[in-house]
């Protein structure tokens, strides 16, 4: 190689370093610019596809009817809903919250959905001083870490746990209880609530993984113990083989569970006779008791009846739209205006107290049974903490 | 193209490699249009994208150059995410009070010691076996994750201590906001690796790994003491799989048995094959697709995993050897064929 060719080689580091150079003043786009009036946005945080992503696209739904129906209303002013995907997935959710966190024209996030996730991500949120209302985790520990930014729209674990305990007790009158969790933040959460609630009752107890499959051990000593009530905590995806593998068994004890299974993929995963009978207990209301005209706006904007958390998200997304409508457009404003909110909405008269949980007076815990293929509304249970 | 790059200067290649990474410092400052991901924290995907390839890099010692199929490299990932975890949150009952300097030399050794006692029994095994062996014990780490009390399974451990250092202001310089210092501080430890990595393939223990890699028999003939050496191996990849998780843990602030999965340990191997086995580069390439591509293609939703398999098989189709496949690999591959075709002819 000449020399010349030789020296032309080394204009090329030379011009490379010079361009990287320039381009790094390039700023970038994320920028705290002042959000104008109209330009605010909301966010939807929690799983739309993945495993369990049924729980997340009711929420969804949720928000996206009450974004729709002020949109609707003020037409010279909209609200942009944004949507992360989450997959329920820990590892994904603290690059999905950062992303939201550089975006100044979101205010306010419904989510995320389930307990695991919001370990994950909602520091993240704090940091960014940006406010969330989770319509669906329930693990108490949530509100107790000091994060101000965290709101939840219905009642924790605390609250659900000696409900399921009192069903057990006084309608299902069982004596030996079979308490089965699935290690994850939520599910051991509860099981671990309903095992205090119950005390000497709970006769022996066992894990489970998510995403397993074969449930034979659990099933054997289900069998073994006797127990003629069987408490689950954890995600419909693993309750409903672990029911069908339960009822190929021949074990006749009734069938306890949480919000978490409160979904028809949990009847899908059992098949319609093993999941006849199953009686799951939530916080959440059922559709057609919610107030005002949302089961109907519901079922004619989506075609099918609201699911669990539905009503809750509805009502989460429209405290952030009140206050984009009073003029909130800064998280600092809509913080302060979520922690002072005091209004009915369809499913509770919603009020925060200082830790971001619901007014314990508002806590309501539903029983629903499947029944025919369907889960039905059974009764309220009143809560007895 | 690799000799002519080979007939530039060398002083030209030095600096050229330094724009290089120059321009990958700034990465995340610059606005290139298309490369940033649209739905997730672009300095954060390049943090992840970041581990990866440090991933890749340790896991090329270990399959790349010495040859063992080594499918539960997870394990030593999940170790280093739980030593700095474990030792030093304040929510674990084992918290030190270590600062974060000392927990990352405390996640590497532990994790080298699990790879010497993983690899003292089972590196007697070859091919299959160690195949199978390795991938026991990715599970039972993960098993370990999930069961034992400290490791609080899918609970998890929050509030793992990030690295040292606060801004003129008082926030701290690796907040969970701004990712952007994470992934400076990986690529830094990157670049340091792949420097290591690279002296030591082409000293005599380099040579080792290769003679081993070729024929065992052969070089352990020849007076490699291939125990020795595979073994040396194994911990040097443990030790980089562990700082990467170590690493890792620290970014997330929170980690779970959820985060160690075998689907995660496959992809770690598919970065080394599909990039090209035994080629820092390669590999390097390869990690950054598989951890890239993913996030890039978020918008697909439920498609995401599809596209990003068509990808995979299309460039497996197109370069079976691996995307930027190692030349003396390429060499010993064409010789060999070179051989069963000059048996073919024999045979005849």
């Amino acid at each position: 190689m000449n020399v010349r060719v030789r020296r032309a080689w080394l204009v090329v580091p030379v011009a490379l370093s010079a361009v990287v150079a320039m381009s790094a003043c390039a700023e970038q786009n994320n920028g705290a610019s002042a959000a104008g009036k109209c330009d605010s946005k909301i966010a939807f945080f929690g799983a739309r596809t993945g495993p369990n992503a049924n729980l997340g696209i009711n929420i969804y739904n949720g928000v996206k009817l009450a974004v729709d129906q002020y949109n609707a209303k003020h037409k010279d002013c909209k609200v942009t809903l944004e949507s992360k995907d989450s997959q329920g997935d820990e590892k994904q959710a603290p690059g999905l919250a950062q992303q939201l966190v550089q975006d100044q024209k979101v205010v306010g996030v419904v989510g995320p959905a389930f307990s695991g996730e919001s370990e994950a991500a909602d520091g993240i949120f704090d940091q960014g001083g940006l406010p969330l209302i989770s319509a669906s985790a329930t693990n108490p520990s949530l509100s107790q870490k000091g994060w101000k930014v965290f709101h939840r729209m219905l009642g924790n674990d605390n609250a659900q746990g000696p409900a399921a305990a009192t069903y057990i007790k006084d309608t299902v009158k069982a004596k030996k209880v079979f308490v089965i969790d699935d290690t994850t933040a939520y599910g051991k959460g509860l099981a671990d609530v309903v095992k205090k609630s119950l005390g000497s009752q709970v006769v022996s107890t066992d894990t489970v993984q998510p995403k397993q499959t074969d449930f034979q051990a659990t099933v054997a000593k289900v069998k073994s113990s006797k127990a003629d009530a069987i408490f689950y905590g954890g995600y419909y995806a693993e309750a409903g083989p672990l029911v069908k593998q339960l009822r190929g068994a021949n074990v006749k004890a009734a069938f306890v569970s949480d919000d978490g299974v409160k979904d028809e993929g949990f009847i899908k995963g059992a098949g319609n006779a093993a999941a006849e009978g199953s009686v799951v207990t939530c916080p959440c209301i059922p559709g057609d008791e919610a107030k005002g005209t949302f089961f109907a706006d519901y079922k004619k904007a989506f075609g099918k009846e609201p699911g669990t958390y539905g009503p809750e998200a509805f009502d989460s997304a429209n405290v952030f739209l009140d206050g984009i409508a009073a003029g909130k457009t800064s998280r600092k404003d809509m913080l302060a205006f979520v922690n002072a909110y005091d209004k009915d909405g369809v499913t509770k008269h919603i009020k925060f107290d200082s830790t971001g949980e619901i007014a314990k007076s508002e806590i309501v815990i539903w029983s629903y049974k499947v029944s025919g293929g369907e889960i039905v509304k059974d009764q309220e249970i009143k809560a007895t903490s | 193209m690799r000799s002519r790059w080979r007939a530039i200067p060398r002083p030209v290649r030095i600096l050229f490699g330094l724009a290089v990474a120059v321009f990958f410092y700034l990465l995340p400052n610059l606005a290139i249009p298309l490369i940033p991901t649209p739905d997730t924290n672009f300095s954060s995907v390049l943090f992840t994208v970041a581990v990866y390839v440090l991933v890749g890099v340790g896991l090329n010692v270990v399959i790349g150059l010495a040859g063992l199929l080594d499918l539960g490299y997870i394990g030593f990932f999940a170790v280093g995410a739980y030593s700095v975890a474990i030792f030093g949150s304040p929510a674990s009952p084992l918290a030190t009070k270590y600062p974060w300097l000392m927990l990352i030399p405390i996640a590497i050794a532990l994790s080298m010691v699990s790879g010497v006692i993983l690899g003292g029994p089972t590196l007697r095994l070859r091919g299959d076996y160690l195949a199978i062996v390795t991938l026991g014990f990715g599970e039972i780490v993960r098993l370990i994750a999930v069961n034992w009390s400290i490791t609080k399974g899918q609970i998890g451990i929050p509030s793992v201590p990030a690295p040292p250092g606060h801004w003129g202001n008082g926030d701290p310089v690796f907040g969970i906001i701004d990712t952007r210092p994470f992934y400076w501080l990986a690529l830094t430890v990157v670049l340091i690796c792949m420097f290591g990595v690279k002296l030591l393939e082409s000293s005599r223990v380099g040579r080792s790994w290769l003679a081993i890699r070729e024929d065992e028999d052969a070089a352990e003939l020849m007076g490699v003491p291939s125990f020795k050496f595979k073994l040396w191996a194994f911990a040097i990849g443990a030790g980089l799989g562990g700082l990467s998780g170590a690493l890792f843990a620290s970014r997330q602030g929170f980690i779970n048995s959820n985060s160690f999965d075998v689907l995660t340990s496959m992809l770690f191997v598919a970065a080394v094959v599909l990039g090209g086995s035994g080629n820092l580069a390669g590999v390097t390439l390869g990690a950054v697709l598989i951890s890239y591509l993913p996030e890039r293609f978020r918008g697909f939703a439920d498609k995401r995993f599809l596209v990003f398999g068509i990808a995979l098989i299309v460039i497996m189709i197109f370069r079976p050897q691996g995307l930027i496949p190692s030349r003396r690999r390429a060499v010993e591959l064409a010789d060999r064929k070179h051989e069963a075709a000059e048996e073919a002819t024999a045979n005849v």
